[in-house]
């Protein structure tokens, strides 16, 4: 399906793309597709500067910070090449791959592409608690526990917030961010405490 | 129009007055003009960059994404600032992301690609280049471009009406300074007035009357001092002129007078000596040492001398040795006791005798002193007759004057026969 969407990825998308430093795709439009994962790449990470972790976790207080693919990765070198020398609150940026197994526990930011395993939701679930964000490309995957959903309408690659997500994650995500975004299902009071 | 230093004192005061005030509110409007221009731009500049920092600090998130729709919607917030023409953001690539126009801005006038951060004063506009950076990293430009105009019209304003301030605040310094003026001008023009007065009428008795300054009063009262001194003297001059004159014309007078008396003097002196010199008699004057002072016309001619020749000499040279002894000898006493009368011989200056008849008799001046002895004779005439003891001679004239005054040595000695023997006669008699 998101390959479906590729072909409509935007010029605003290349923009974003471009001013994240990431000029191997400018102008590769002859190439279907071949635009819309560098732009996630980049929207990853500046997912990754416009959030916070909270400070008794290890996700803030590791020297770095650790993007992590779980399961399929579709980006290829390009994640690497989008995050190579950039920072996120003063710390380097990492790009790690987890294929099954365990150890995504202690990433900062957890990615999963489409389509979702029945595992992959599973391993999900057991993250929904800790200080994680997660990001899915999936429809609705945030309306459906994930804290931003990124999705593909016409020319544009936006992206939906779920607060609830990421109040129980004990993410603060800056308002900046969520001028940008679609905001769904606010937090209530009592699910915001841990 | 006169050159100003040919203006007369009080308008040149006025002058100076209005040319130093109008210098002051000159220099006072353009130290306002300037701090006004200054501080104008700086608040432009201030202004200015405050917003675009913090449109560039709004942005970072639109910037950072790539949100166009987002960033438009930030810079839309400027239509609030009028004088912001366009506006625009560019990715950190220096692609524009979104642009903001104000209503009539055409759209070239919007530069396709940033330039370096930094702002600029360009003709009636100011330009800012503001980076937006998120988390220490540059992630675009902003571009703000601000109309200074209504500040170019604000400091015209400002402008003009300083230059209204100047042009009244002069023309009232001027209008003040004529009148004022006379404070100062006033006590000087009196003293020149009072200078003319006294050059031109040697009055002495104007004053000055003090007014003005401390330095003009005390050069009033020294005028003044002055003109008082002058005054004395000139009254000291007046007096010892007049009282010159008085002496002169005194003097004048009492001259006049003694020349009067003198002339009256002089007129009969000249009386008696015209009266001497045209006697008939033989008249002549020695001094009190026998020498001849004066000897008249007939003496001169009866004795063939000429005045040269027997002034200055004695008296014996007309003695005659022919004379009884004695005769002469007793005329001096006689002369001196009062007079001596007699006959006796005389000689000329050929060396001819004759007789005359002699009175002597002392002058005297008029404290009494004898000064000289007079002796009056005439040519004892051979007619007459012999037994006179006095010696009055008719006879012709020109024979008988014979000077025997003197002292007593004077003889009878006439000459020829005849007056020998009335020689003889006398000595007979």
């Amino acid at each position: 399906m998101a390959r479906a969407h590729g072909r409509t990825i935007t010029c605003t998308a290349v923009a974003v793309a471009l001013s994240l430093g990431c000029v191997c795709t400018a102008g590769a439009e002859e190439r279907e597709g071949s635009l819309e994962y560098p732009v996630k790449a980049a929207l990853l990470l500046n997912f990754a500067k416009f959030t916070e972790w909270p400070a008794d976790s290890p996700q803030a207080r590791r020297p770095v910070v650790s993007i992590c693919v779980l399961g399929r990765d579709p980006f290829g070198e390009v994640l690497d090449r989008t995050v190579a020398g950039r920072s996120a609150g003063g710390r380097t940026v990492v790009v790690k791959r987890y294929d099954g197994g365990e150890g995504p526990g202690s990433c900062n930011v957890v990615f999963v592409a489409s389509p979702e395993s029945g595992q992959l939701l599973e391993q999900l679930r057991a993250l929904a608690d800790e200080p994680i964000l997660t990001v899915g490309e999936t429809d609705s995957f945030a309306a459906r526990g994930g804290v931003i959903g990124l999705v593909v309408e016409g020319d544009f690659v936006r992206f939906e917030v779920n607060l609830a997500a990421a109040a129980r994650a004990r993410l603060q995500l800056s308002s900046k961010l969520l001028g940008l975004a679609r905001v769904i299902a606010r937090p209530q009071k009592q699910e915001r405490r841990p | 129009m006169k050159r100003p230093r040919e203006l007369p004192f009080r308008h040149q005061l006025a002058l100076v007055v209005t040319l130093t005030s109008g210098l002051a509110v000159g220099l006072a409007a353009l130290g306002a003009v300037w701090h006004e221009r200054r501080q104008a731009y700086s608040d432009v500049r201030d202004d200015f960059l405050s917003l675009a920092r913090i449109l560039a600090a709004n942005s970072e998130a639109a910037v950072s994404f790539g949100d166009a729709k987002a960033a438009q919607e930030t810079l839309a917030a400027l239509a609030i600032k009028p004088a912001v023409t366009s506006a625009r953001l560019y990715t950190a690539d220096g692609q524009s992301l979104a642009t903001y126009r104000r209503q009539g801005v055409e759209a070239g006038s919007v530069p396709a690609v940033p330039e370096r951060a930094g702002y600029r004063f360009v003709g009636r506009a100011f330009v800012v280049f503001e980076t937006v950076s998120y988390d220490g990293e540059r992630v675009g430009t902003l571009y703000l471009r601000t109309d200074t105009s209504p500040l170019t019209m604000r400091l015209g304003r400002a402008a003009l009406i300083l230059g209204l301030v100047f042009l009244t605040a002069t023309v009232l310094a001027l209008a003040a300074s004529a009148r004022l003026q006379a404070w100062v001008s006033g006590p000087i023009l009196e003293v020149a007035n009072v200078v003319r007065t006294v050059a031109e009428q040697r009055n002495y008795s104007v004053r000055v009357t003090p007014g003005g300054p401390v330095e003009m009063r005390a050069l009033a009262e020294g005028f003044n001092e002055m003109l008082a001194q002058i005054q004395r003297r000139d009254d000291a001059l007046l007096a010892a002129r007049d009282g010159l004159e008085r002496k002169v014309e005194e003097r004048l007078q009492q001259l006049q007078r003694e020349i009067s008396v003198r002339k009256t003097a002089e007129a009969r002196s000249e009386l008696l000596s015209h009266a001497v010199a045209s006697s008939r008699e033989l008249i002549c004057i020695t001094d009190t040492e026998d020498r001849f002072t004066f000897a008249n016309r007939a003496f001169l001619e009866a004795y063939g001398y000429s005045q040269d020749e027997i002034l200055g000499r004695d008296l014996s040279l007309i003695d005659s040795p022919r004379n009884p002894a004695g005769v002469r000898a007793a005329i001096g006493p006689a002369t001196h006791g009062g007079g001596w009368r007699g006959e006796l011989l005389n000689r000329r200056r050929d060396g001819s005798d004759f007789p005359i008849a002699l009175s002597t008799s002392v002058i005297r001046d008029d404290q009494g002193r004898a000064v000289g002895l007079l002796g009056v004779a005439n040519e004892h005439q051979r007619g007459a007759a012999q037994g006179r003891a006095a010696a009055v001679a008719g006879g012709r004239p020109g024979i008988d004057g014979r000077c025997r005054d003197d002292h007593g040595t004077r003889r009878h000695d006439p000459l020829g026969e005849r007056r020998l023997q009335r020689a003889d006669g006398l000595r007979a008699g």
